[in-house]
């Protein structure tokens, strides 16, 4: 780009422009939504299993799995921010709208325990779960959040009505749909635009 | 009909890409400056002093894992000058 003096319409122009591309930069490697996704299916399947397997007596809580996630997810942030170029405001929205999420988790289950409100606390975590998947998605326009936020809502709906063990298996597929799947689409996306950009295209 | 002046700070190509990209982030690195306005580096590092210089943006000099990095970020007087050019070219333009 040259220095030059340019005219009115010219200028309107490029201040379109540039405020498009900066928009369309959507940096998100799908790694957190992989990693939580995964340990929230796998946590409350193996939950689901303890409970209707009558001999199976796992010699962990398999909720300790979410603070190695809790490790993993902090180093790979670390690992990640020195290749993001820029912050932009939906961005820096989607990021406090997940910590609310984690913090209201946090006292959900904590709380939940102490108060032993039982069955009732895994409806919730899938209303949770949808409020920030759906957000995210409405922000960025992506489909595969706000279709997993749905689902979970779908889930909270069913889960709230047909009280059973099964209820675990429901929030274990919540998270597969709000998660696992937008995240393989999002990781598959951001290898498309390393590739683009290694070839310059 | 009164004219309204277009400040001459912003009223240049490059500057006015560099506050048209870092208004629309809350902060933008200097490398993807360059690589949207797709402009060299010498040539940016200019007119990045220039806009820091008339207190529309402020730059944070840092180290991020031992490689140097400048990040640049509209600041709330470089939010109402870009405002204020943004209605005067629109007089210009309903003329």
């Amino acid at each position: 780009m040259e220095e030059k003096l340019l005219s009115e319409k010219e200028s309107l122009q490029l201040i379109t422009k540039m405020i498009t591309q900066a928009k369309n930069n959507y940096y998100e490697s799908g790694l957190g939504s992989l990693l939580w996704g995964f340990t929230n299916l796998v946590c409350f399947v193996l939950v689901y299993l303890e409970e209707t397997v009558s001999w199976l007596r796992l010699p962990f809580n398999p909720f300790y799995l979410m603070i190695i996630t809790f490790i993993l997810q902090v180093y790979f942030d670390r690992r990640e921010k020195k290749y993001k170029q820029v912050i932009t405001f939906k961005q820096e929205t989607c990021q406090y709208v997940w910590i609310t999420f984690g913090v209201s988790v946090l006292i959900l289950t904590i709380a939940g325990a102490f108060a032993n409100i039982g069955y009732i606390v895994l409806p919730l975590l899938l209303l949770l779960f949808g409020i920030p998947t759906m957000i995210t998605g409405l922000i960025n326009k992506f489909p595969p959040f706000i279709i997993g936020g749905l689902s979970c809502w779908i889930f909270c709906i069913v889960a709230l009505l047909y009280k059973s063990d099964f209820t675990y298996l429901l929030v274990a597929a919540g998270a597969g749909l709000a998660w696992i799947i937008p995240g393989f689409i999002l990781r598959a996306r951001f290898y498309k635009n390393i590739a683009k950009s290694k070839n310059g295209v | 009909m009164e004219f309204k002046e277009l400040d001459p700070i912003l009223h240049s190509q490059l500057r006015l890409a560099v506050m048209s990209l870092l208004i629309s982030v809350k902060e933008a690195e200097f490398t993807f400056l360059k690589e949207k306005t797709n402009a060299t580096a010498g040539n940016l590092s200019v007119q990045i002093n220039k806009l820091k210089d008339a207190g529309y943006i402020d730059i944070v000099k840092q180290f991020n894992n031992n490689y140097p990095q400048t990040i640049c970020k509209i600041n709330s007087a470089g939010v109402t000058a870009f405002e204020n050019y943004v209605k005067a070219l629109q007089s210009y333009m309903t003329l």
